[in-house]
């Protein structure tokens, strides 16, 4: 089996963001880049998947500009067998770049599609579910648990509202990761020095043939609806009577 | 202008969830809203649509007795059915992520998920980088496919006459995946927090004592709901659909305490848009602190008995002089 894991690099989400003067974007160049978290939890299932001996080759690929390709490198230290990047312009809305991965997924002919539940930068949360249904593949999101089973078949446990479901995945599939998956292993040096003579592939837009455009307009960025400075309370007495002021002491009776 | 709204029949409080989806239809101008909920047993919910005020038409649809639906099938029915409607709606929950980009994926449109504000019918508003910003989209092809957050919009009232209820066609199974269990997490009976009023979360200053026995009796006192930041969560303290955040739910109460929780940018992006934030932390400089409209600093194993304790005195006092409720005093 051979398993893709869709890779965002996003700017570090410590660092707060700023809506530009311009209202056309976000002031981030102060953050560094960093792979998407949660597709960090992503590649580390791929990674125990081939260690499991479920999966024969992991490949990593990324849809963005060449400043990507250290994040790129940074998933074969980890343990990805190859890298992939299709050179595309960042941003990219979530259509265009799942029709470039679903290509991907179809070239390689990879079974399983593993990405991150969201990037945590837009927080859109559609790539994984769109490449799925382009390809008419199964899906199974929010993945906190992930076996296979006897027949080769993904067995999912999944994170939703009142509980969690178990799902049966049979392949070709594409499953998205919620955090609680696993812990993502670090590269170790060794590993990082290796990945940085190692290749990554570059794929042209055109040799794809997807079509870029998404028919979204992004008009404008506003900042967060404002927050009323607070104050420090000394004690219990003093919190209550400040709630009780506010109307949002609520009663028992 | 027509809005068809998905529902999901397994969300706790799914009714809630369907009469704030009502009413984003209405904010989309819909002049006929059709709600589908599909599943063994959706006739039940269908029935219990129709009362919504602003439903014109709802469709429930079976699927071989089976009762938590794939969402591949769903999307397929949908996507065949799709030319009738301008608009189609889920909430930005775990089913509209599985359901709205499949949706669109099979249409080949972009889907705009997390809806917070609709300017107009295609210009939408949506949170981004933890809440940091929003962002706001044209959106040119039909039908426009979105989610919304249920907290954002007004639930729609219960009138008095029934819409029509009909039985759609059966869903075809893909085979593509199947549901084959499922182990419910949260408490019973405790409201949605989504929408709850008041929510009390605890977080990793829980761990020390470990038990989250705290949280859930202030709760209690104030008749709100429990939440968890994720740091509550990966200590086993709080099980995972508790948690509030970025990657968790993302949450509107009225009134926010935060017990022992830092304050991550990640958790804070679930109580943006939260009325009246109280921070409770041993630790002055914690960022929750910081944008607390009330801020103590002590610990909350000490604070929240006295809490309690105060809030007896107020309604014993208030019972016995008959002032309403949280009144002058």
């Amino acid at each position: 089996m051979i398993v893709l894991v869709a890779i965002k690099q996003i700017p570090d989400p410590a660092v707060v963001v700023r809506v530009r003067g311009d209202g056309q974007g976000v002031e981030l160049e102060e953050a560094r880049p960093v792979a998407n978290p949660l597709d960090d939890n992503a590649l580390e299932a791929a990674l125990q998947l081939r260690e499991s001996g479920a999966a024969r080759t992991v490949i990593a690929v990324s849809v963005g500009p060449a400043a990507w390709e250290g994040t790129l490198r940074t998933a074969l230290a980890m343990g990805a067998d190859r890298a992939v990047r299709v050179d595309a312009p960042d941003p990219l809305d979530p259509l265009p770049t799942a029709r470039l991965l679903a290509a991907v997924a179809v070239r390689e002919g990879a079974s399983l599609l593993l990405t991150g539940r969201q990037a945590v930068d837009r927080d859109q949360g559609q790539v994984g579910i769109l490449v799925a249904g382009l390809l008419g593949w199964g899906q199974a999101a929010f993945a906190c648990g992930l076996v296979v089973d006897e027949a080769g078949r993904m067995r999912v446990t999944r994170e939703v509202e009142g509980g969690q479901e178990a799902v049966v995945l049979p392949l070709p599939g594409v499953i998205t990761v919620d955090p609680r998956l696993n812990t993502p292993r670090y590269a170790s040096l060794p590993a990082i020095m290796r990945a940085r003579a190692k290749p990554v592939e570059r794929l042209a837009v055109a040799a794809l043939g997807v079509e870029l455009s998404s028919g979204l307009e992004w008009l404008e960025w506003l900042p967060p609806t404002p927050r009323n400075p607070g104050v420090r309370v000394r004690n219990v007495s003093e919190l209550v009577a400040g709630l009780r002021a506010r109307g949002l002491v609520p009663c028992r009776s | 202008m027509s809005v068809l709204i998905l529902i999901d029949p397994h969300q706790p409080a799914w009714a809630g969830v369907a009469a704030r989806l009502v009413s984003a239809a209405g904010a989309l101008g819909a002049e006929r809203v059709v709600a589908l909920v599909a599943g063994s047993g959706a006739s039940l919910q269908a029935e219990r649509l129709a009362w919504f005020t602003g439903v014109s038409e709802v469709i429930w649809c079976d699927h071989l007795g089976v009762a938590r639906v794939p969402p591949e099938d769903l999307a397929e029915h949908v996507a065949a059915v799709s030319n009738d409607f301008d608009h189609i709606i889920a909430a930005a929950s775990t089913f509209g992520a599985e359901c709205i980009p499949r949706i669109a994926a099979r249409l080949g449109v972009s889907p705009v998920t997390g809806v917070v504000s609709i300017r107009d019918p295609v210009t939408l508003v949506r949170p981004a980088h933890a809440g940091g910003v929003r962002m706001v989209v044209r959106v040119a092809a039909r039908p426009v496919l979105l989610t919304v957050q249920p907290w954002a919009f007004a639930a729609a009232a219960v009138g008095s006459v029934a819409a029509v209820v009909r039985q759609g066609a059966d869903l075809v199974g893909l085979g593509l995946s199947h549901s084959c269990g499922f182990i419910p997490a949260t408490r019973s009976g405790q409201e949605d927090l989504s929408m709850a009023r008041v929510v009390v979360a605890g977080g990793g200053g829980l761990e020390r004592s470990g038990s989250f026995a705290p949280v859930e009796a202030l709760a209690h006192a104030l008749g709100g709901t429990v939440g968890a930041s994720r740091g509550a969560v990966d200590a086993g303290l709080a099980p995972a659909d508790l948690q509030i955040g970025q990657t968790g739910r993302i949450i509107a109460p009225g009134l926010y305490v935060a017990l022992g929780i830092s304050g991550a940018v990640q958790h804070l992006a679930g109580i943006k848009e939260a009325g009246c934030v109280v921070s409770i932390n041993t630790d002055p400089q914690a960022p929750m602190a910081a944008v607390a409209d009330f801020a103590l600093t002590g610990d909350l194993h000490a604070v929240v008995p006295e809490w309690i304790g105060e809030m007896a005195v107020v309604s014993s006092a208030s019972l016995a002089s008959g002032d309403a409720p949280g009144g002058s005093g």
